[in-house]
């Protein structure tokens, strides 16, 4: 007698040998799991080297020896402090602008609301590069508010460690805006109802009850913020330039490393990798859970 | 607390495309249960008592003091008005303890910090849950969240107390062991008290007074035995497990079922019966008969599949009982289901007294072999099965 296949399974041999006596059944079949389709593995681990294997290989090819000495190199260093300022600041900016924000998108009941909680993601998937040009278009010298602040205040914005910190705050603003605004609705009201209900004034409730439950949200976000500035290049490139010591951030230096000093590209892509992962494993959760920029649709 | 004041709710909230429209007034030390299916306005009702939602026309009032007032334009926040509020879903704060929840009210309302604690452990204590006060609302189970949330409202000592289907969420052992703290404590609370459920056993167990709203108007209230005995809506009678028949009061103490007529016009007496009705209703009153499923009588017809032509004839008079002259009817079963030592059948008549009503008898077990899904029956109402009682005005 044969048991019936299943699909995505080879069909199954005969569970009873001809002279009547049982025969053994595949492993996979007797736990009763679907068996992962072979035609499947294939591509999928084909996939998975096509993602880790990279990565795996940098970290392999890293020139660990010499790693301090590369770390100390003024040019390196300078850009290593200018990131480290760059993404702190253009953290901070996400943070002041992008609480209040999303405290907007989450509570006013707005037409459009939907509209307006689109276009603030998209710095999320517009090409970054793209972004350094509006950037540069609108605050240039030539662009409108641009052009204001060059004649009434006589400021330039464009090549300036300024546009750095412009340039990061637009691609990582919109990463905690979205994380800060799914937590601010999914179950503030209910808590601030039933904290009325108990006798708190407004205020107590904002200090009490939602900043304390928003508070891990905003750092979140604001970690993730910080880690997506540090890791900016295409807009910092257009709006503010490659210039060392000034504008030349540590994504900078690794492309501009990559033509004269390849094992310097490759120890700085090698730390920028380990921050990338200590940030991934610091937000485990919270990064891929309900909330998180990849939940966007929504 | 000064002597604890009554609450009267007269007018209507708008929610969405819907409206609630009751005048309902709660007595200090009272326990009324809303009762009524989903959507009914329930909620909506005690979120307005407790300050959440704003009366769209009418007034609330507690004692002297006015919370709510359409036309005046006064509407008092909820963080002011001392409404014991206990939720479905608990909403304990999960960055606090339990302690630290409990504790909230009365820090909220000023109490230092010291008193605000020893208050939430006396509390704790009497909801049986003190050995929790250290743990986070996340490992807490549904009845005990709900007993920490009830320590909660009660916490502050509230002037009024509302429960908003606090039982709904638990299962089934977590229940009984609420429903007990809170018969305990409602039952010892001072000031006015709603209970928003969709159970009847809940509202019969913990209420003074049963209020049944249907499609935001109250339609009945009264106290429990009196729901029990005379429903007054297909949901309440549906809710009871009783079938709910309309007719009129004919002459002597007789009813006439509608739909039981002839096609001449009602024979008072006729196709009647003598059902015990209350002091002598004037004829052409309308009643409402509720008939329990143990007293409905089913006789298989004969060759009955879908016989199109007998289905038209109500008041077929094959097969009378002995001598009782009483009416009956031709229904489909549309179910049976075995239910303990019974059977539950479903009918449903196209024409006749239930006609378009479905009902439920439920009859011996014996009957199993010889009724089936499609058959036709003919209903009869046993004697002393039904009783009758003035239907509501409308």
């Amino acid at each position: 007698m044969t048991a019936p296949a299943r699909p995505g399974t080879a069909p199954a041999r005969p569970t009873t040998a001809p002279d009547g006596a049982a025969r053994p059944v595949a492993a996979v079949a007797r736990t009763g799991r679907p068996a992962v389709s072979r035609a499947a593995l294939v591509p999928a681990l084909l996939g998975l080297a096509f993602l880790v294997g990279p990565l795996v290989g940098l970290v392999a090819r890293a020139p660990w020896a010499d790693l301090p000495a590369i770390l100390a190199a003024p040019a390196v260093r300078q850009s290593l402090v200018l990131s480290l300022w760059t993404s702190t600041l253009a953290t901070a900016v996400a943070v002041v602008l992008g609480v209040p924000l999303a405290w907007l998108l989450a509570r006013a009941a707005l037409p459009g609301m939907r509209w307006l909680r689109a276009l603030v993601t998209l710095p999320l998937v517009l090409p970054p590069v793209v972004g350094g040009v509006a950037l540069l278009t609108v605050l240039g010298r030539t662009g409108p508010v641009g052009g204001l602040l060059d004649r009434w205040l006589g400021i330039t914005l464009p090549f300036t460690p300024a546009a750095v910190v412009l340039a990061q705050a637009f691609v990582a603003m919109p990463f905690l805006v979205v994380t800060v605004e799914g937590a601010l609705r999914s179950a503030d009201r209910r808590f601030e109802e039933a904290a009325a209900c108990l006798g708190a004034s407004r205020s107590t409730v904002l200090l009490r009850v939602t900043l304390p439950l928003v508070g891990p949200s905003v750092g979140a976000g604001a970690v993730l913020a910080w880690a997506r500035a540090l890791g900016e290049f295409g807009a910092t490139v257009t709006f503010a330039g490659s210039f060392p010591g000034r504008t030349q951030t540590l994504p900078l230096t690794v492309y501009r490393a990559l033509e004269s000093d390849p094992d310097a590209a490759i120890a700085l892509s090698v730390v920028l990798l380990a921050v990338c992962v200590a940030v991934l494993v610091g937000l485990r959760g919270r990064w891929l859970g309900p909330g998180s920029p990849t939940a966007v649709a929504r | 607390m000064t002597a604890p004041s009554g609450l009267r709710l007269a007018g209507t909230v708008r929610r969405g495309a819907f409206t609630v429209d009751v005048d309902l007034a709660v007595g200090p030390g009272e326990v009324v249960a809303l009762l009524g299916p989903n959507g009914a306005g329930k909620s909506t009702l005690v979120r307005t008592v407790a300050g959440l939602e704003a009366l769209a026309t009418g007034r609330l009032t507690h004692g002297e003091e006015t919370w709510d007032d359409a036309a005046a334009q006064v509407h008092r926040p909820a963080s002011r008005r001392h409404v014991g509020t206990v939720f479905q879903d608990h909403r304990l704060f999960p960055h606090l303890t339990v302690l630290e929840n409990v504790a909230f009210g009365p820090r909220a309302l000023g109490t230092p910090r010291a008193g605000a604690t020893a208050t939430a452990h006396a509390w704790l204590d009497r909801l049986g849950v003190a050995d929790l006060a250290r743990r986070r609302p996340t490992h807490l189970s549904g009845g005990q969240a709900q007993r920490v949330a009830l320590a909660r409202a009660l916490a502050t000592d509230p002037g009024v107390l509302v429960l908003d289907e606090p039982l709904a969420a638990l299962d089934a052992e977590a229940r009984a062991h609420v429903r007990r703290a809170l018969a305990e404590h409602l039952r010892e609370f001072a000031g006015p008290c709603v209970l928003v459920t969709h159970d009847l056993g809940d509202a019969l167990a913990l209420a003074d007074r049963i209020v049944v709203v249907e499609d935001g108007r109250v339609v009945q209230s009264g106290e429990p035995a009196d729901l029990l005995d005379r429903p007054l809506t297909a949901y309440v009678a549906r809710l009871l497990g009783v079938n709910l028949l309309h007719g009129t009061a004919g002459a002597e103490g007789a009813v006439v079922l509608d739909g039981a007529a002839a096609p001449g016009g009602p024979a008072p007496g006729a196709r009647g019966w003598d059902l015990p009705t209350p002091e002598g209703l004037a004829p052409g009153t309308a009643v409402l008969v509720a008939v329990r499923p143990s007293a409905l009588r089913l006789a298989p017809v004969p060759g009955g599949d879908r016989d199109d032509a007998r289905a038209d004839r109500p008041d077929d008079r094959s097969g009378d009982g002995p001598g009782d002259g009483r009416a009956g009817w031709t229904a489909t079963v549309t179910s049976v289901t075995p239910w303990g030592e019974h059977l539950q059948v479903e009918l449903a008549a196209r024409t006749g007294p239930a006609a378009e009503v479905p009902m439920t008898a439920e009859v011996a077990v014996s009957m199993l072999g010889r009724l089936r899904v499609g058959d036709l029956v003919e209903v009869r109402i046993a004697p002393d099965g039904a009783h009758a009682y003035p239907a509501p005005r409308d």
